[in-house]
């Protein structure tokens, strides 16, 4: 059983380790102390931020709790006598504290994915079947065409990589345009690392927004249009590098995109 | 002079007037109001229940029941918890748990000191109605509570 639990500093040894290693390759030499200076630094200043986020999340989310509480109350006790505007005008800021809820709920995911978790021997292929099986309204909805090649098993966390691959999946059923989305999940070692990428036959991405959208609560459509908090990627982007891996998207503007995504081998188990 | 009660006696242990406001009206939609009994801090609710400090009066009703929010000013919910769980007279009465913390750390320190109920405070009013209905139709109807002496 220990093996399979590795424990969070043993994987940050291991980033660190590998962040070094790319650093070397990419600067032609060892690194300098200044830059493992500069690398600590950066690690420290990313924690920060998410302890950050997580302090103002939960201090908004009581405010917000009351403000909602008293909209429903006013809804219920006036509900009779109010006028047809008022009760408009109630429904929309209480569509908005609902909104804004939902983004306080994933800045505060965002800012767990640091903290501590457990970190095991997973099947991702289990993990596709978990996702399939929570977007199981939504994959039907759309008549969504989901296929996936062998998908390895690594050491990592379960509930990272449920939250990678269905942020993923939900995107590519979410803007699928008016063609049945067609899905596939692709998988493919790379020396120590394993490269992933998932093509859709969706709407696609400008050229000009490839980097943006993973930029916490950028979208790049209307709320009307395509619904969504717009942190989606930026938690895909967050689970990635803290296995040290990469996150990207190419795209064909009405033809599709394919998102890659690359994860050390931290273990290999046979 | 004592006053005849024969409903359900709530003591309410909150500091925010908002909560204590939201709970009293969620209350008027159920099908027996309750007596509601607020303190608004830890050391008034032990006051309360040793019948000393403010309440020395006969009026002093004991509670069938206790709802006891965590952040409180002075002695914290969790002390208050401890307190009456690790006291003779008063361990027999349920303490539910009301906070807005759904951590997991608090909702195990809770039930190690004895909590009868851990509940979250929720996030808007149907939901808080629908909290407050299942509190009165389980505690104040399902369930036998001791009698006192």
């Amino acid at each position: 059983m220990s093996d399979e639990i590795v424990s969070r500093n043993d994987l940050l040894r291991k980033i660190a380790a590998l962040e070094l290693r790319i650093m070397e390759l990419e600067e032609g030499g060892p690194c300098t102390d200044e830059q493992i200076d500069i690398a600590n630094a950066l690690e420290q200043a990313k924690n920060e931020v998410a302890q950050f986020i997580s302090i103002a999340s939960h201090d908004l989310r009581e405010p917000l709790r009351l403000i909602s509480n008293y909209l429903g109350l006013l809804e219920v006790e006036f509900a009779d006598v109010a006028s047809p505007d008022a009760a408009k005008y109630i429904q929309i800021a209480t569509d908005n504290a609902n909104r804004m809820q939902s983004l306080i709920e994933s800045l505060l995911e965002y800012s767990k994915i640091g903290q501590q978790v457990t970190f095991q021997r997973v099947q991702l292929k289990h993990i596709v079947s978990q996702c399939l099986f929570n977007l199981r309204l939504k994959i039907d909805e759309s008549q969504a065409e989901i296929t996936a090649d062998e998908l390895p098993l690594l050491v990592v966390s379960e509930s990272h990589m449920v939250q990678l691959f269905q942020n993923l999946l939900e995107n590519a059923i979410k803007f699928s345009g008016p063609r049945p989305p067609k899905i596939h999940i692709g998988a493919q070692k790379k020396g120590d690392y394993w490269l992933f990428w998932m093509e859709d036959n969706g709407i696609g991405i400008k050229n000009d927004y490839l980097e943006q959208i993973f930029t916490m609560f950028q979208r790049l459509h209307s709320t009307h249009e395509y619904p969504g908090t717009g942190i989606g990627l930026t938690l895909c982007q967050r689970i990635v590098e803290q296995y040290g891996g990469k996150i990207w998207v190419e795209s064909v503007l009405e033809e599709g995109s394919t998102f890659y995504w690359t994860l050390p081998i931290l273990h290999r188990i046979a | 002079m004592t006053t005849l009660v024969s409903s359900f006696n709530i003591l309410l242990v909150e500091n925010s007037n908002e909560d204590i406001l939201l709970i009293r009206k969620a209350f008027e939609h159920t099908q027996r109001e309750p007596t509601l009994t607020v303190v608004k801090d830890g050391e008034n609710a032990l006051d309360y229940l040793y019948k000393r400090g403010a309440y020395t009066d006969d009026d002093t009703i004991r509670p069938d029941i206790i709802i006891l929010d965590l952040n409180l000013p002075k002695i914290s919910g969790l002390e208050v918890l401890r307190t009456i769980k690790t006291d003779i007279e008063l361990k027999m009465i349920p303490v539910i748990i009301l906070s807005v913390s759904n951590s997991p750390n608090d909702i195990l320190a809770c039930y190690q000191h004895q909590a009868n109920c851990y509940l979250v405070k929720p996030r808007d009013f149907t939901q808080f109605m629908d909290l407050i209905q299942h509190f009165d139709e389980f505690w104040n109807g399902t369930a036998r509570l001791p009698i006192q002496s």
